[in-house]
């Protein structure tokens, strides 16, 4: 076995750099937004049509959800999830328990987060954060102003919002009515996708998505299957 | 004379209502002597459970909380054999299969792809409630030292956590007896005054025969 000399420690180190050079340039690569195709007619009139046109939930709502979970590390459960939220006044109030009736967690989000029960797995301290932005993901405009629209290499129109944070959410619109929805964080990459299934709307109004699919992507990532029970208006 | 006659009737009619009145009361007075017999102090409660070898019930669930405009209801089917396996299954709204048998518990629930067996944290809480439950289906009450029990009238049972830790997850249990000799008629599992689940058993059938493997799969 050859002796680990200087010189050979020094190979090593110019190694490593390059190593972690192009690491750094492989991330960079990956967070990249998707391109948005040139709309036909004028920009500021097709970011009007595409993104003030979108409709979203408005007016105070009552939902019961049953939620399949798939966790990190793979652990699978199914609970029941209620739900009261406002547009009006931005608020959420958020319970989730299980089938047998027990309720593991309780919070209210009024700009404020409260939360009044939480039993384990539900009592870490990010938990009830990260339901609240998993929530106003889902059912909430985005937070900013729209900066572009246009249309994605798949042919769906969407419309990207940007936030004060740096992160960016598209909302893209398919044929058939059901929409989705992909945050980026501020390195470009994809953190959360949030797919809505729904009727045929008769008309422009926000209709209860009858299935709704999040996934959280990265080391922590889980996934959601919420599938309406009721809903009331 | 037809006024006399009408007169004697209407006084027959009031002694026959007089003595079937009686009858009744007496009836009340012996249903009641019978029916406290059993549920008016531990050893009669105990002694009635003993009999007990398996329960087969439908049940009604309703979840009542501020946050709902009405109860969320859930219906299924139960089935305990002693002395702790247990079978709680949900046909609506959500199916799903709890099943635990010599301290092995288990939960399946209905999927896209079927009835998948959950292996979630959240389960963990619940199995210590099923512990608790089996518990008192044998009739052992008073065994659990985590809890006071009081015996009240109407025949009912309090359970109240001793510990403040507990007592923040369930605030009380009540468990209504019904007058039949070693039967629970419901649960009421209070998390707060403004949350809690109401769990009616109806049908109860008393000793039926049932084998192990109810309580281990799912079938």
């Amino acid at each position: 076995m050859r002796p680990l000399t200087i010189l050979s420690f020094r190979r090593f180190s110019e190694n490593v750099r390059f190593a972690l050079i192009l690491l750094v340039l492989t991330t960079m690569s990956c967070g990249r937004l998707p391109k948005l195709g040139e709309p036909a007619i004028s920009p500021e009139r097709q970011l009007y049509e595409n993104c003030e046109e979108i409709p979203y939930l408005s007016g105070k709502w009552r939902f019961v959800h049953s939620i399949e979970a798939v966790m990190p590390g793979g652990k699978r459960g199914t609970l029941i999830g209620i739900c009261l939220i406002s547009s009006e006044t931005g608020t959420i109030h958020s319970v989730i328990m299980t089938i047998e009736g027990f309720v593991l967690f309780d919070a209210r989000y009024d700009g404020e987060l409260l939360v009044s029960r939480s039993i384990p797995p539900f009592d870490t301290p990010g938990f009830a954060r990260g339901q609240m932005e998993d929530m106003k993901l889902i059912f909430f405009r985005p937070e900013g102003k729209p900066i572009r629209t246009g249309i994605l290499e798949n042919g769906s129109p969407a419309c990207r919002y940007e936030n004060s944070d740096g992160m960016t959410v598209d909302v893209i619109i398919r044929p058939d009515n059901s929409w989705e929805i992909r945050k980026y964080g501020r390195n470009a990459k994809l953190v959360r996708t949030v797919r809505a299934f729904r009727g045929q709307a008769a008309d422009q109004k926000w209709v209860p998505p009858e299935r709704l699919e999040l996934t959280a992507h990265g080391m922590m990532g889980y996934s959601l299957i919420l599938k309406l029970m009721q809903a009331e208006n | 004379m037809n006024a006399i006659a009408t007169e004697l009737k209407g006084g027959e009619q009031m002694a026959e209502r007089g003595v079937s009145g009686s009858c009744l009361i007496f009836a009340v007075f012996i249903g009641a002597a019978l029916s406290l017999g059993w549920s008016d102090s531990w050893d009669g409660i105990s002694s009635s459970f003993r009999d007990v070898r398996s329960v087969n019930a439908e049940f009604v669930q309703e979840k009542h909380m501020r946050i709902l405009s009405r109860p969320f209801v859930s219906k299924g089917l139960f089935c305990y054999q002693s002395p702790g396996s247990l079978r709680w299954e949900y046909l609506s709204p959500v199916k799903s299969i709890l099943l635990m048998h010599k301290g092995k518990a288990m939960r399946y629930t209905e999927k896209d792809e079927g009835l998948v067996r959950d292996s979630g944290a959240n389960f963990q809480a619940m199995q210590i409630i099923l512990q608790e439950i089996t518990m008192w289906l044998n009739g052992r009450f008073t065994e659990n030292p985590n809890f006071k029990v009081s015996l009240e009238p109407g025949r009912k049972i309090t359970l109240t956590p001793k510990k403040e830790s507990f007592s923040k997850i369930i605030m009380r249990t009540e468990i209504f007896l019904s007058p039949d000799p070693g039967i629970i008629e419901s649960l009421m599992i209070y998390e707060g005054e403004d949350s809690f689940t109401k769990i009616g058993f109806r049908s109860v059938r008393l000793n039926e025969t049932v084998n192990d493997s109810f309580f281990q799969k799912i079938q």
